[in-house]
């Protein structure tokens, strides 16, 4: 099992706090991937994590203004990395 | 010569829009593939002799292809209803338009053969629907009108870039262009269509702003000077145009930035299903209920009642004449529910009992639909979901299915691979009853006591987890992960809530009547025939194991035609609450109604359909004798 990572670090969008802003670093290869990017998702966008839903459920967050919600096994493989706060102007 | 015209006339006339399965290699769909020497309708076809005529290829061009392509969820079902005066359906989640729809548009004397084609984020299909949509585009097409949603330009316009690239002649629309107002962007048309050098214009199609400009602009549609592009490329050209094209400003969360954020929250999330899920069934019921209590009981008793009387004298009061039409008399009188005739309990199940909630079952769902509450279900019962091989989103063709399973098998397109559509179709058939089944268990087993409802609703959604959960461990592969996007709330548009109700209802009625009323007859023959003794007599081991009377398998066997007159049929038997209630479940997961069946056929092809089949078949006995064993030992 992998361990919590601390702030700045790449970490899985599944360990992001709720209501942390992070910077996209990889996407999961193939086609999850790809219909990821068509829904904006690629490395280097800003994305603000909403809630991680319980037992295992979906992850939402918003980018650029529109919220997503991504199945917890897609979540867990896209790396984020944490961003301050006040190093964000995302709204 | 193509039969276009006299198509296009047709669809002008009935004013109904004709909708397309997929196209599959090798098939032909719509008519404007038709060939005059190919046509059925060649002898009645009024074309025909001008087809002969040196002017047809004039005619012929004059018909102008014109593709509607965007994202999913940007309006394009909206825009084609507001250009074409046609009714599509167009709800508040992506993925509403699975097949194709066409119609046709008069500006300035022009006819334009317009395309809704179904949502595709990239030209590099990532599932069928954005398979369908390239297919269609390169088909070819006169113009694209390409919609963009004016709130997500950046992300839209991949597709528009990749579209533009094709060199086709283009009108690009930002629709919900209040929508961005109302989140403090502003765009910068003009700069925009110096960008990609095509026409843009803005609209708001729930409305019908700007649909005027549209039109307008649809003759000076004309190709992009934009290259082809690599992926990279194009994300940073965007990154430009969006740079020099929009502006956002700050502005405060409104209540409804705070509905939308309570609706995903885990634990207000879940309350507030809750509460969605409870009132949708309190205003279903209600709405139903008034209708039959102050529009269609009074109706029946005092008009169509006595009239059915006047018949029945005329014709003598019994024969066979009189019993296939007004069916038996009981203690010399109608009864609406037992009489079995076809103008009276044919005619009766049908209005009476259930069209009042199939009106308010699909007035609630659409009212859901355009508020965009449905995708924030997927996303609270995706957890559970993935423990039946599901996704979160599988719970939208379920709910279209508790109105009639045929569009909700038809909604499992939304679905990204073939497993999941398997699951999917055949939990949907087995054990998810459409609204005709559901008013005739509330009509029929309502009277016994609601502990009876409950034990059927409760059967029906134990099958549906435990038989999920098997298929998901017995099939092989794996389900894909829940990627969506939560559309903002909505406020519904009348017109749009009208126009799709009135869709649904008058579809219900046109299908359900001849089935139900073919249903009555052939009930009819059949117990005055001997083929149901005999088939009685072959099914009697099993029928004993399920604790039912040997006529109640006529009714099981008849739900092949409707569900609801088959639930009908069980009442003249006069059984136990017991007997009702297994019979029932019996009917509710056994063999498909036969539009079911054929939708089924449709989906799954042969293999899959066989297979569903001998699932349901298998599953109904086993859970209706386990029923009837477990109600009798707790004594019910």
């Amino acid at each position: 099992m992998m361990a919590k990572r601390t702030d700045g670090e790449a970490q899985p969008l599944i360990f992001l706090d709720n209501s942390t802003f992070a910077e996209v670093i990889s996407l999961p290869p193939g086609q999850c991937g790809k219909r990821l990017e068509a829904l904006g998702l690629r490395p280097g966008k800003i994305i603000k994590k909403l809630y991680g839903m319980p037992f295992c459920g979906p992850v939402t967050l918003e980018i650029d203004g529109r919220q997503i919600a991504i199945g917890y096994g897609a979540a867990s493989r896209i790396i984020v990395k944490t961003l301050k706060q006040e190093n964000v102007a995302l709204e | 010569m193509s039969c276009h015209g006299l198509f296009g006339k047709l669809f002008e006339k009935h004013g109904r829009t004709k909708e397309n399965t997929v196209p599959r290699d090798n098939e032909i769909f719509h008519c404007g593939q038709f060939h005059c020497s190919e046509c059925p309708l060649a002898s009645r076809c009024s074309m025909k002799s001008e087809g002969n005529s040196p002017n047809s290829t004039l005619m012929d061009k004059k018909l102008k292809r014109v593709l509607l392509m965007g994202n999913p969820n940007v309006g394009k079902s909206a825009i084609f209803s507001r250009l074409t005066g046609l009714h599509a359906i167009s709800s508040n989640y992506p993925g509403t338009t699975v097949g194709f729809l066409e119609g046709s548009v008069v500006i300035n004397g022009e006819t334009y053969k317009l395309i809704d084609v179904p949502g595709a984020y990239t030209l590099d299909p990532t599932n069928e629907a954005e398979e369908v949509a390239l297919r269609i585009l390169n088909e070819g097409a006169d113009i694209v009108i390409i919609i963009l949603d004016a709130t997500a330009l950046e992300r839209n316009l991949y597709l528009a870039l990749q579209v533009l690239e094709k060199g086709y002649p283009s009108v690009i629309v930002l629709n919900m262009i209040d929508e961005a107002r109302h989140k403090g962007i502003q765009i910068d048309l003009k700069a925009l269509e110096r960008e990609l050098g095509v026409p843009v214009v803005s609209t708001v199609a729930l409305t019908g702003e700007g649909i005027a400009a549209l039109k307008a602009a649809l003759p000076k549609a004309r190709p992009s000077f934009l290259l082809p592009m690599t992926k990279d490329e194009r994300w940073r050209f965007i990154g430009d145009i969006v740079m020099r094209v929009q502006m956002v400003t700050h502005r405060h969360h409104t209540f409804r930035d705070r509905l939308e954020d309570i609706s995903v929250h885990p634990l207000s999330g879940m309350f507030l299903s809750l509460l969605v899920i409870i009132a949708s069934f309190y205003a279903v019921r209600i709405i139903g209920e008034g209708l039959i209590n102050y529009l269609l009981d009074p109706f029946f008793n005092s008009i169509w009642g006595p009239f059915l009387n006047v018949i029945s004298n005329v014709l003598g009061g019994s024969g066979f004449i009189h019993d296939i039409l007004i069916g038996h008399l009981i203690d010399g009188s109608i009864n609406w529910e037992q009489s079995f005739g076809i103008l009276s309990t044919g005619i009766y199940v049908e209005f009476a009992m259930v069209f009042p909630y199939i009106i308010s079952f699909y007035l609630v769902l659409s009212l859901l639909e355009d508020i965009g509450y449905l995708p924030r279900l997927a996303v609270l019962f995706d957890a559970l979901l993935h423990k039946i091989g599901l996704h979160g989103f599988a719970i939208v063709p379920t709910l279209l299915g508790l109105g009639c399973n045929v569009p909700g098998i038809l909604a499992t397109r939304v679905l990204e691979s073939e497993r999941e559509r398997f699951i999917a179709a055949t939990l949907i058939s087995v054990a998810v009853p459409c609204a005709g089944l559901q008013a005739m268990i509330f009509g029929v087993i309502g009277s016994l006591g609601l502990v009876y409802i409950a034990i059927v609703y409760a059967s029906l959604l134990g099958v549906w987890l435990i038989l999920g959960y098997m298929l998901n461990k017995t099939l092989s592969g794996q389900s894909p992960e829940l990627i969506v996007e939560i559309p903002p709330y909505r406020l519904p548009s009348l017109r749009n809530l009208g126009f799709k109700l009135w869709f649904r209802i008058s579809g219900f009625l046109l299908e359900a009547t001849p089935l139900v009323l073919l249903g009555i007859l052939i009930a009819n023959l059949l117990y005055s025939s001997s083929v149901l003794p005999f088939l009685s007599n072959i099914l009697s081991p099993l029928v004993k194991l399920l604790g039912l009377p040997p006529q109640a398998m006529g009714a099981i066997l008849l739900g092949f035609l409707r569900k609801d007159v088959a639930v009908g049929l069980l009442l003249p038997l006069g059984l136990t609450p017991r007997q009702l209630v297994v019979a029932t479940v019996v009917l509710a997961m056994t063999f498909p109604c036969i539009a079911t069946f054929v939708v089924l056929f449709k989906e799954l092809g042969l293999k899959r359909l066989i297979q569903s089949v001998l699932i349901m078949i298998s599953i109904s006995l086993i859970t209706g004798i386990a029923l009837n064993y477990l109600l009798s030992y707790l004594a019910i």
